[in-house]
């Protein structure tokens, strides 16, 4: 009965995720963090920094390992093939008409709407990780006036935004000299 | 022909779950990185597909819904070998993940992690992936932000998330807008042919 719950859960974000993986960072949040308190903000950052550093599609890699925390392997396995499935059965209902109908009003009107929601879930998922690193405290309406920056984390963000936007170093090494960064100055 | 080689379903059938499962193994970055890494393999060095189909099966992924890795792993498996080529591709793609995170899951326990010098150093880590979707932000918006209507309707949704709009609601009012937005400009453009 918990496989089929959890199966559900994961197929429910897997429904959701209209414009990529990235959109499941706030559904996940808002269901482990804000809601049941599974993991604290910082370590649902870690958990999704891992899904990144590994490879392989960062949504699955989330699912798979927020499945092994709730039991075993098996939740695992659950977990990801629930979030997979319906990106599955949609495409390839899709494909078998995706010539005829590509430049109907109503797809283009859907993935319109699906994009406009991705972006937005994009710079939700940007405040969220600005939230567990940037800020000492976490940011909201209410505390818009006394918000308190960490400069060693600020620096480091805006570097990386600015490399990867340049293309200078792949997500990987980022990651990697981001690590060798904190390890060091946590030496100091 | 390297075709030839390729030429029984069963032997086709091998090659794209052993390249998904390769490229699921090794590529780092998600969905997105990977789209160079099959037309490589498919395009340059087993030349099954054509450039062109490259360039559809990236018209998929931006226009049909989910995971950017799926898509792509059914689409190639589909042109290649029907549906039976896109399961293929599908558990050839999800089996890396799976393995690689359950071993980091039963090793590398999360919440139970203390050492302080690699808890500093994810702090660190989590900045550098907020610069990093920063720029997965700005990329996206340069993409999808053209017309007044746009910026109208992405800021709606931001005040909607800021306020607390449950999350779900507010990506079926997005899809609504765009559909409403859709056919009213399809609307103007048959109005406008009327006139002329």
């Amino acid at each position: 009965m918990t496989h089929l719950i959890l199966f559900m859960q994961f197929f429910k974000y897997g429904l959701l995720c209209l414009g990529g993986g990235y959109m499941i960072i706030p559904l996940l949040y808002e269901d482990f963090v804000a809601q049941t308190e599974f993991f604290t903000p910082a370590q649902f950052g870690n958990l999704l920094a891992i899904s990144q550093m590994t490879p392989g599609a960062v949504s699955i890699n989330a699912a798979t390992y927020i499945g092994y925390m709730q039991g075993q392997v098996l939740d695992a396995v659950i977990a990801s093939i629930g979030l997979a499935m319906p990106t599955f059965i949609l495409a390839i209902i899709a494909l078998s008409f995706f010539k005829k109908h590509k430049n109907s009003t109503f797809v283009a009107g859907f993935f319109k709407g699906a994009r406009w929601a991705a972006f937005v879930m994009v710079l939700s998922a940007v405040v969220l990780f600005a939230n567990m690193s940037v800020f000492s405290q976490p940011v909201s309406l209410d505390s818009l006036r006394s918000f308190s920056l960490k400069y060693p984390e600020l620096g480091v963000a805006i570097m990386s935004a600015v490399i990867y936007y340049r293309g200078h170093l792949s997500m990987m090494q980022l990651l990697v000299l981001a690590f060798a960064i904190g390890f060091g100055v946590s030496f100091i | 022909m390297l075709k030839n080689r390729y030429r029984s379903e069963t032997n086709i059938l091998f090659l794209i779950f052993k390249t998904f499962f390769k490229i699921a193994l090794f590529v780092v970055g998600g969905g997105l990185a990977m789209i160079p890494v099959i037309e490589d393999t498919f395009v340059r060095k087993y030349k099954l597909l054509k450039s062109d189909d490259i360039v559809d099966m990236v018209a998929m992924t931006q226009t049909i819904p989910g995971l950017i890795a799926v898509n792509s792993a059914i689409f190639v498996g589909h042109r290649l070998c029907g549906w039976k080529g896109s399961v293929v591709a599908t558990i050839g793609v999800l089996i890396p993940s799976i393995c690689i995170l359950c071993l980091i899951a039963a090793f590398f326990p999360l919440l139970s992690m203390e050492n302080p010098h690699i808890l500093a150093a994810f702090s660190y880590i989590r900045a550098c992936v907020t610069g990093i979707f920063c720029c997965v932000a700005v990329r996206l918006g340069k993409k999808i932000l053209s017309t007044h209507r746009d910026f109208l309707i992405v800021g709606l949704l931001i005040l909607g998330m800021l306020y607390g709009i449950n999350i779900i609601l507010l990506i079926v009012l997005s899809v609504l807008m765009g559909l409403v937005s859709a056919y009213k400009q399809q609307k103007e453009a048959t109005k406008t042919e009327n006139r002329s």
